[in-house]
């Protein structure tokens, strides 16, 4: 019985000992979680079938959206350093004969709430009150108002895209990768979104295919 | 002694296996058979929208010309940001332009732009959000059987800012042609607008312009308005 509890200690261990192996081998002095390197995953590619028989497809892989801090001291601006290849391929056999495209990449910026101005604005008076006397020529009081007011003028979010690269290809497959590209936004007070897009046109002679690839959204 | 070697082989390998599948989610279920995937427009086809009769054009010079759209799809989808005022749709379409006929003229190809419009009811434009505060300090004359006076305020000011509504074009490829057909087709493209109160309305659109040396003829297809 002993020696099944042994076992048993035995199987417990094992995953425990071999755990140390996958990590990497801790510095001599901790120096806390890893930095984020903003690896994010990708959606699914966009695939189509043209009406002549060409597929088309735009993948991208190896995206990283990682958040900077940006070159104001402004809450709302916000920084991402964004990294990513995307490729276009057209494959098949199609009727017509192709003559390149161009592929496109980028980036949408979502925010929720946009801030246009904080205005302060105080004003200071004096003013009399009352009177006694004949025809209010002697006032009975002096007061001296004091206000101040906040406007805060916002406007509803809004999505901005930035085109990062236009690639005019001659043939497929067409390849953009990005790296330490700074995409920013100014003026966002709430919930800021990232996603990266790619279109793919493929051309023939008089025919235009064109097929898009939306990232997975980063909300920050 | 072998048996025991055995069995504590046999649940060291059990254990991950019994372990493994809890961490896995589960495999996403087969796309459903009944459905067939469109090869040509794989969006939802719950977005699908009927396609407006073609566009014709019969030229001064006898040419005939003929916009066509088809495999539409406008689907509405989640916007970019959390405002309610943002609209996004994923669209598709075929669009196809032809010229036929015998005309006097000779003909040097064209243009093709494909898109879609978008219409807003109305625009929400800046919101005010206004605190205010106020103190009122006073003296009382003669200063003398008299109390100082003090008063005190808050208040809240809003402001909502409405502009009518405005239509937005969103060219979404423009393609230069040689020959007497021409076809533009769009998949998985997200096209979106912001900052709209009310109801928004989108339509594909597709303009054909046919050209000779010396004349231009244009004609635009319209697709059926969606109302989201």
């Amino acid at each position: 019985m002993l020696n099944r509890f042994a076992a048993l200690v035995a199987c417990s261990l094992i995953p425990l000992g071999t755990a140390p192996i996958a990590l990497a081998d801790p510095p001599a002095d901790d120096v806390g979680p890893p930095p984020d390197t903003g690896v994010v995953g990708s959606a699914e590619p966009g695939i189509v079938t043209t009406p002549d028989g060409w597929v088309l497809t735009v993948v991208a892989k190896d995206e990283t959206q990682l958040p900077v801090a940006p070159l104001t001291t402004a809450v709302s601006s916000r920084e991402y350093l964004v990294g990513g290849t995307f490729t276009g391929t057209v494959t098949g056999s199609g009727k017509t004969s192709l003559s390149g495209g161009t592929l496109e990449a980028g980036y949408q910026i979502g925010c929720g709430i946009e801030l246009g101005q904080v205005r302060l604005i105080g004003q200071v008076g004096v003013g009399t009150s009352g009177s006694r006397f004949s025809g209010g020529l002697v006032p009975t009081g002096v007061t001296f108002p004091i206000s101040g007011t906040i406007e805060i003028h916002a406007k509803p979010g809004t999505v901005s895209t930035v085109t990062v690269d236009k690639k005019d290809y001659k043939a497929a497959p067409v390849r953009v990768t990005l790296k330490d590209t700074h995409i920013k936004v100014d003026g966002c007070v709430g919930q800021s979104f990232l996603r990266s897009y790619a279109t793919l046109t493929s051309a023939t002679t008089d025919t235009d295919d064109v097929v898009a690839y939306y990232g997975v959204t980063k909300a920050v | 002694m072998f048996n025991r070697f055995a069995m504590l082989a046999s649940v060291c390998v059990a254990i991950p296996l019994a372990a493994a599948p809890l961490a896995q989610a589960d495999p996403p279920p087969p796309p459903d058979p009944a459905v067939p995937v469109n090869a040509t427009n794989p969006l939802p086809p719950e977005g699908a929208v009927p396609s407006a009769p073609p566009g014709i054009l019969d030229t001064p010079d006898g040419w005939h010309l003929e916009v066509v759209g088809a495999n539409e799809t406008q689907l509405p989808v989640a916007p970019l940001t959390t405002a309610i005022s943002s609209r996004e749709y994923l669209i598709a379409g075929t669009f196809t332009g032809k010229i036929t006929g015998g005309g006097k003229t000779k003909l040097t190809g064209g243009s093709f732009e494909a898109g879609e419009q978008i219409g807003c009811g109305i625009i929400s434009d800046e919101v005010e959000i206004n605190p205010g505060m106020s103190l009122t300090p006073g003296i009382g004359i003669p200063l003398a059987n008299n109390d100082p006076v003090f008063g005190f305020g808050v208040s809240l000011q809003g402001k909502v800012y409405l502009k009518p509504g405005t239509v937005t074009t969103v060219a979404i490829d423009k393609k230069k042609f040689k020959g007497t057909s021409t076809r533009i087709t769009i998949t998985g493209v997200r096209i979106k607008t912001d900052q709209c109160a009310g109801q928004s309305f989108i339509r594909s659109y597709a303009t054909l312009t046919s050209s000779t040396d010396n004349t231009d003829d244009v004609i635009t297809y319209l697709g059926v308005t969606k109302a989201v």
